[in-house]
């Protein structure tokens, strides 16, 4: 094994679990969600020598990965056979069970591409240029997602919500 | 207050098990890796090719025949009775683009991915003569235009802009296909895929592996064939009462959840290596899963929770082998009858 393939292999190990999260986020289905982080973290693969930064890098792949997932003809179907599934049972039934459903139910309504952006902006801390950057789109698009996201939220929500990085906005 | 971040970080918790690991990422990047470096071979080739044969073509009349579907209706002698899971289209080349070998068969046609140096761009589906139950919802026309001197139509699926678009147009009569479009494929690079494509037929899908026992009336209904890596080898299955409604009319299948939730899967990755023991079948949540050292293989199962004595015993039953035509790799008791 080349030292390069082993700086790879550590690199996965270390990162998948969080990848896969950020994409489940973005697309809402855990099974897609999986298949966007083979198919990102299999591109990064390709490019892993001429990659400067590997953490931006696998995140902006893996969530435009997890929007073209929703995007594909076949990803209804698939997502129906996954969702087909129960969630798993919950330990209990604490707020923060109800929490979690209530925000995946509200992250539901919205567009991929939408929750890819205040899933880069509220959880990974990114600027309005860095999520520009890792979604290849414009900074206005940016800004207009992160404002109508937002408006979406807290109509389901309430006006309770609070977030960072608002006056960015 | 709720902070959004700690919601965000609350909704992907109580995550399931992770499917892969990572010799199955490192294996699906060597094999990206090499479709990348064939599809430039490809293209050598093909280029050199062009340079030789574009003065003979131009200087030949338009000797184009409109498209004839063959053999897609035609019962394959091996399965009579059943359902056929078919190839409609075969691999081929528009410029830059590439459409792929199908990777995808079911009971409303096949898929293959368009890409352009080894990146996925679109996909071609080609739906069998006399299929037209599928349904995108209230999308919106981008306006009509011709395909091999046929109607078509540029539409975008749903209402909200930005959703995705593509080009259905009739290959032949009471036949449809579509070509899905992307930010990287445009409408006039969907059209020439469009304009290339010709029918093909008797074309039988094959797995790599032969399942002995499916639980339940579980009927086969989708067959991914991993040819679209990284995606894993699957076949999908819903029970009769589900397939029926599926077939009748999609829609209402898509809007039920008991009916969407009557589904199973089982599917193949290779794996040389895992973090599940060898030869023991583990269920937990509707999920089970079994490593296989010696055929180097991962086989999971995916359905109700109440079916995993089921899966189990199907996972125990698959014999892994190279090419088996669908037909011959899912017991008969499984098969959709035809209509």
């Amino acid at each position: 094994m080349s030292d390069r393939e082993a700086e790879f292999r550590e690199f996965v190990a270390a990162r998948m679990e969080s990848l896969r999260g950020l994409a489940y986020l973005t697309c809402g289905d855990w099974q897609v969600a999986e298949d966007a982080v083979l198919a990102a973290l299999s591109r990064v693969y390709v490019k892993w020598s001429r990659v400067d930064n590997p953490d931006a890098y696998a995140r902006s792949a893996v969530v435009r990965a997890a929007i073209d997932e929703t995007r594909r003809p076949w990803w209804r179907r698939e997502k129906a056979h996954s969702h087909a599934m129960p969630d798993r049972a919950e330990p209990d039934a604490t707020h923060t069970v109800e929490d979690r459903l209530h925000i995946r139910a509200a992250l539901a309504t919205l567009p991929p591409q939408q929750r890819a952006v205040l899933v880069l902006r509220f959880l990974e801390g990114l600027s309005v240029r860095q999520t520009a950057a890792a979604l290849h789109c414009p900074e206005g698009t940016v800004k207009a997602y992160t404002s109508r996201g937002l408006d979406a939220l807290r109509r389901i929500l309430g006006n309770d919500l609070e977030v960072r990085h608002e006056a960015a906005v | 207050m709720k902070q959004l971040s700690d919601l965000l970080r609350e909704a992907k918790a109580e995550a399931p098990p992770l499917r892969l690991d990572v010799d199955n990422v490192v294996a699906a990047g060597r094999t990206r890796r090499r479709r990348r470096n064939t599809g430039w071979a490809l293209g050598a080739v093909v280029t050199v090719a062009a340079t030789i044969a574009v003065p003979q073509v131009l200087a030949r009349p338009e000797t184009r025949r409109p498209p004839v579907v063959a053999a897609t209706s035609a019962t394959p002698s091996s399965s009579p009775g059943f359902f056929p899971f078919r190839a409609l289209s075969q691999p081929y080349r528009v410029g830059e683009l590439r459409v792929e070998e199908p990777h995808q068969m079911g009971v409303d046609g096949s898929m293959a991915r368009i890409e352009r140096d080894g990146e996925e761009m679109g996909a071609l589906w080609i739906l069998p003569p006399g299929v037209s139950n599928f349904t995108w919802g209230d999308g919106v026309s981008l306006g009509s235009t011709t395909v091999n001197g046929r109607r078509g139509e540029y539409r975008r699926a749903g209402k909200e802009t930005g959703g995705p678009e593509y080009l259905e147009w009739q290959y032949a009569e009471g036949a449809t296909a579509l070509v899905w479009l992307s930010p990287r494929l445009d409408h006039a690079e969907g059209k020439a895929v469009a304009e290339a494509f010709e029918p093909v037929g008797d074309v039988p899908a094959t797995v790599g592996f032969r399942l002995g026992y499916v639980p339940g009336d579980y009927q086969l209904m989708q067959v991914n064939t991993g040819a679209a890596a990284p995606m894993p080898m699957r076949l999908s299955f819903l029970t009769t009462e589900a397939a029926l409604v599926r077939l009748r009319d999609d829609q209402a299948f898509a809007a039920d959840d008991e009916l969407r939730g009557a589904a199973l899967s089982v599917s193949l990755t290779r794996a040389r290596s895992s973090r599940y023991p060898d030869g023991e079948v583990e269920c937990a949540e509707g999920e089970c899963r079994l490593w296989r050292k010696d055929a180097g293989v991962l086989l999971q199962a995916k359905g109700l929770p109440a079916e995993e004595p089921g899966m189990k015993r199907m996972l125990l039953s698959v014999t892994p082998a190279e090419d088996v035509p669908v037909d011959d790799a899912v017991p008969a008791s499984a098969r959709l009858p035809r209509r």
